[in-house]
Parts: C-alpha cells; structure tokens; sequence
C-alpha cells in the first residue's frame, strides 16, 4: 500500500522530477522574452541634424502659417524602454513615447491648449515657461493643476510679445514616492519627471528672426542613477556618446541653435570646436555699427534655455560638447561635420 | 479582455505558478536528507511563511493608509479612480470615506483567519494527518492567497506601463516564489509518505494558480479597496497557517536543535527577503 503511494508520486521522483526541474527552470528563463512583450535591447542609431540631403527652402523647426490661430496639441505622459546608451536601456517616462517630447510652436499672439493624458502610475502634469497662463494652467502641485493616473486636463496659453524664443514645457510633479496626494503638507517641486525624461520645446516666433538655413534643437539634460540604475549619464537630446545627434552642415551654411538645458540638477557650459555663436538677442549697435556678442561657449543653468546663430566653418570634423568636468565623459559630446558645398 | 486573459496567464505562470512546482519537484531529495537538514528545511517554511505575514501586513496597512489619499485625487484633479473606490467613496461621503480602507483590512483579515479555521477542520476530514499532507494543503492555501495579491500587483503594474517588465524581474520573482514552492512541500518531507503526483499537482496549483486571477484583475478592473481586501484575506489566512505550524513545530521538534530551528527561521525569512529586493515594483 505505502509502496504503491509512492509510486503514484513519480512525476516528482528519480529522474522525471530532475528532467521536470531543469524543463521548467528552461522554460522560465528562455520564453519570458518570447511569448511576453519585454523591452528588449534595440540598437539605435545617433540622431540625424542640420543638412540630411538636398532642400530648397530653410529647414526650420517650426513652419507656422502666417496669421494667428488657436493651436492645440495633445500630449500623452506614458512610459517607455529608452535607449539611454549603447546596449543600456532605461525605463523612461516620456511625452507621447519619446525623449525629448514633441516641440510645441506658436507665433506670437496665438492662444495655445495644450491637452495632457495621464497613462503613468504617477500624478503628471504640463509646466511650460516663456508663456502667459493663468495659475490654474501652471502645472504644479500647489495649484493642484496637475493630471491624475488615467485622467487628462487642458492647458491654455497665450504667446505674447515678449515670448519669442526657445523655451521649455516640462513635468513639474511627478513622482514614485505618491507623499504629494496628503494635502496640507509643503511639497517641493519634482525634478524626478523631468530626469525620467519628461520635457520638450516650445518655440515662439514673430517673423522677425534672421532667415537660416537650419535650425538644430538640442536639450542638454542629467540621468541620475536612481532612474539609470548605473551611474549619472549627461545626455544630449535623451542619450549619451555615440548615440548623440551627428550634426551635418555645409560650408558657410547659417544655422541657429536653439539649446536648452533640461535639468533636472547640472550646469551646462556647450561649445562648438572652432565655431563662435552669435547672441542675436543681445545685438548692440555702436557708432552706427552693429555689434554682436560672440561666444566660444555658452553657460546654462538648470532650466535655463537661448538660441543662438552660427556660421558653418571650413569643411572639415568638428565636435561640440560640454566644458563641465566630466560631463563629456559622461556621454555629453557629439560630432559635427561640415562637408563641402555642391 | 481575451488577449488580457492571455496575459494574465502568461504572467501567472511565470511569476507564480512556475516557480513554486519547481520549488516542490525536489521533494523526493528532501526525504533522503538526515533529519537535522529536513527539520531546518521545516523551519525554512516557518521562516518563508513569517515573512509573508510581515509583507502582507504591510501591504495592507499601505494600502488602508493610501485609501484616504486616492479619495482625494477624485476631490482635487480630473482623474478617474477605481468604479468601485468611487462607489465607496460615494456612499460613505467625505467624512466616512477614509475610514472605508481600514474596515476593509480588519474584515479582511478576520475573514482570512477564521475562514482558515473552518477550511483546516475540512482538510483534516478529508487527508491523512500522518502524512503532513493537511499541513502542506493549508501552507499552499496560504501561499495561494498571497500569491493572488502578488499577481494583483503585478498586473496593476504592466497595466499602468511604469515598470518595463524585463526578464530579470520576471526571474527574481521566480527566485522569489521558489522558496514558496520549498515551503510548501516543507511538511511533507519528514511524512510517512509522499502524497500521489495528482495530489502534489493540486497543491502547486492552489499555491500558485491564483496568480492568474490576481494579475487578470490587477490588468482588467482594479480598485484600491478590492487590493486592501485581498491583501488583508491573505494576511489572516497566513496568520492562522504560521500559528499551526508554530505550534507543531514545537510539539514534534523537541529532538530539533535550536540552532537547527531558529536557523531555518533565520534562513526562510532572509532568503525571501532578498529575493524580494529584486522584484520591488
């Protein structure tokens, strides 16, 4: 009788129980990635900038019809697999799936509404700068104007006069930690969205500005390991050397950099290898010639953003990259290439 | 829904019912071991179990603590909360509301624990006690209820997309669950003898198949108060199971050392503690 019991137990016996064990342990590391839909490790080339082949007209970020309207756009805070660098993917929280979010752009007299749905686990929100909003449009938590997971809230915004510029929309509330829900405490503000890579650009113009023939936007920005989970990444557009933009341009060719330092934390000081950058914005004109500031390098602050114009020089590789020590070592550097006119 | 019922099951299977059969298939090893090492693996068990008990209570708690919070995203922000958090919310009104989630957890635990008492009195009618097998019925009912939370998080957590499901997570939890699937055939090794493989193969299924429906919950229709109840059930179920097989170590083990007993303890707590460091979601 106690034999036969035995017996019946034979999947979990001798030799079935050992092939059963190491079939199971297989199964569980092998077809996780198969049958399930895991973030798996794509290889990403660098982004593409300034000349990518032959225009007839000024390549600019935002192409806006003349004439003021009412622009909407729909933002989606959602979380993605983010290729931080090479063979290092990160879990990032994005705007409409990609780092940086999409560049918003108005001319100056437009009313914006900005629409943000909610897919994170996490309060979001839509805090932008360089425009004219009501507190209840600002953003944060003490306005409660924030979105909560699975809900979605509209933004308004006008572009005024003063508005022309490169400037930045960001999250300004959203956390891991939900300590911010329990009202009456004082909340900080949180940087965590925005290293997780929630930001984007908004560009006003007024038809004034100086015709180029390319407009290049790079958002200089920090990952720390929290998020990286291995070590502070300084990153350019959302990823770190050799993953950054490679910037072509052509002889001679005028180019306006609209840079903008996303944060959350570091300080940015961005040169070009022999190129100056010209501050338009600070155009001084003495005895009746106009003077324009030049630069070798320009500074920002955390959240801090400008553009600024650039001729092309000699053909020839050149790189840009951040002076801060050991930011270009932490992956904030990239190439630029001028190549020869056609 | 049928594609998230695909999920579900998907992510049941690995992240628990997987793990705790292979946990359970070196069953028939343990028997060949001396009696010092299978009364150490005995306390493993207690060890795995007063670990969940402390997981558990805490999750609960978490959960009646932030019930008061999620009313008030509803009171502050166009966000939409749980159908049914709302319908709490509706019928208590504001004042009563944040009281909601603590009377969850203390039905809920009362009901775990005295729905065990009537269930172990049905287990012993119906096994042989000789063999540890009602032991390892009421340890893999348990384990089952934790297990559904488990799957409710882990579907929450694919569901809301935060954390990128890699393998490595889906790995830790394996580690995670293993030692559930050692716990629960944990009373059977030092039995008369082993139950049949139709017997052993329930035992996993009712330890681990509740992860199916936690996850297809936590993917389809969540709700904080359903998780506070879940968790709390599970909490009082595990309660009353640590508090058995407390006792009957003491009785059977006067032969085991204290070292031997506390170590097991010691081990089933840490190891289950590590590995959930992996899956922190």
């Amino acid at each position: 009788m106690e034999e036969r019991a035995e017996e019946r137990a034979m999947a979990f016996q001798g030799s079935a129980s050992t092939i059963l064990f190491v079939a199971l342990v297989l199964f569980e590391l092998l077809t996780p990635s198969i049958l399930l839909d895991l973030g798996t490790t794509r290889s990403t080339e660098a982004e593409r900038l300034g000349h990518t082949g032959p225009h007839d007209s000024p390549e600019m970020l935002c192409d806006l019809p003349p004439g003021n309207d009412v622009r909407r756009y729909e933002l989606v805070a959602q979380a993605a697999e983010w290729q931080i660098a090479e063979g290092h993917m990160i879990s990032t929280w994005t705007f409409n799936g990609s780092v940086p979010g999409p560049t918003i752009c108005a001319r100056v007299g437009d009313t914006l509404e900005v629409t943000l749905t909610n897919r994170l686990s996490t309060i979001a929100s839509f805090h932008a700068h360089g425009l004219a909003f009501d507190s209840d449009s600002d953003g944060t938590f003490l306005s409660d104007s924030f979105v909560a997971p699975g809900g979605s809230r509209t933004y308004f915004f006008e572009a005024l006069p003063d508005s022309v510029g490169t400037w930045a929309y960001h999250d300004s509330v959203a956390e891991l930690d939900e300590e911010p829900f329990v009202k009456g405490l004082m909340i900080p503000e949180s940087g965590e969205g925005i290293e997780r890579g929630m930001y984007g650009a908004i560009i006003v113009v007024d038809g004034t500005e100086e015709p180029v023939d390319h407009e290049v936007l790079l958002f200089l920005g920090d990952v720390g390991p929290e998020v990286t989970r291995k070590g502070t990444f300084q990153v350019i557009n959302g990823r770190a050397a050799p993953l950054t933009p490679e910037i072509t341009l052509v002889e001679a060719e005028r180019v306006r950099f609209r840079i903008i330092n996303a944060g959350p934390n570091a300080a940015h000081d961005f040169y070009i290898s022999g190129h100056v950058l010209e501050n338009a914005h600070n155009a001084e004109v003495v005895n009746g010639t106009t003077s324009i500031e030049e630069l070798w390098s320009v500074s920002l602050g955390s959240l801090t953003f400008g553009d600024w114009l650039m001729t092309a020089g000699p053909a020839g590789d050149y790189d840009y990259s951040c002076s801060v020590s050991g930011h270009a070592e932490s992956g904030m550097q990239g190439r630029l290439t001028v190549i020869e006119g056609e | 829904m049928l594609d998230m019922l695909w999920l579900a099951i998907l992510l049941g299977l690995y992240v628990g019912v997987i793990p705790v059969y292979i946990g359970m298939l070196p069953v028939e090893r343990f028997r060949r071991l001396d009696d010092r090492w299978m009364a150490f693996l005995l306390s493993f068990t207690v060890g795995v179990l007063l670990f969940l008990l402390i997981d558990l209570g805490a999750e609960a708690m978490e959960g009646a603590d932030g019930f008061i919070a999620a009313m008030q995203v509803a009171d502050t922000a166009t966000g939409s909360i749980p159908a049914l958090d709302q319908a709490i919310f509706d019928v208590l009104g504001m004042s009563m509301a944040p009281m909601a989630g603590y009377a969850i957890l203390v039905v809920g635990l009362a009901f775990g624990l005295l729905g065990l008492v009537y269930v172990d009195g049905r287990i012993r009618q119906r096994t042989d006690t000789s063999s540890g097998e009602s032991t390892a019925w009421l340890i893999a009912l348990a384990i089952g209820l934790h297990n559904m939370g488990e799957g409710l998080a882990v579907g929450i957590t694919v569901s809301a997309g935060a954390t990128a499901l890699a393998t490595s997570l889906i790995i830790g939890f394996a580690l995670h669950n293993l030692s559930e699937g050692i716990a629960v055939v944990g009373p059977l090794v030092s039995g008369a003898k082993l139950p049949s493989t139709k017997r052993l193969l329930g035992l996993g299924a009712v330890a681990g198949g509740p992860t199916i429906i936690g996850a297809f919950i936590g993917l389809t229709w969540f709700a904080n108060s359903l998780a506070i109840l879940f968790f709390a059930i599970a909490a009082g179920a595990v309660l009353y199971v640590c508090v058995e097989v407390l006792t009957g170590l003491r009785k059977d083990g006067a032969s085991i050392g204290s070292w031997t007993l506390h170590g097991g303890v010691l081990a089933g707590i840490l190891v289950m503690y590590v590995t959930s460091l992996f899956v922190a979601l």
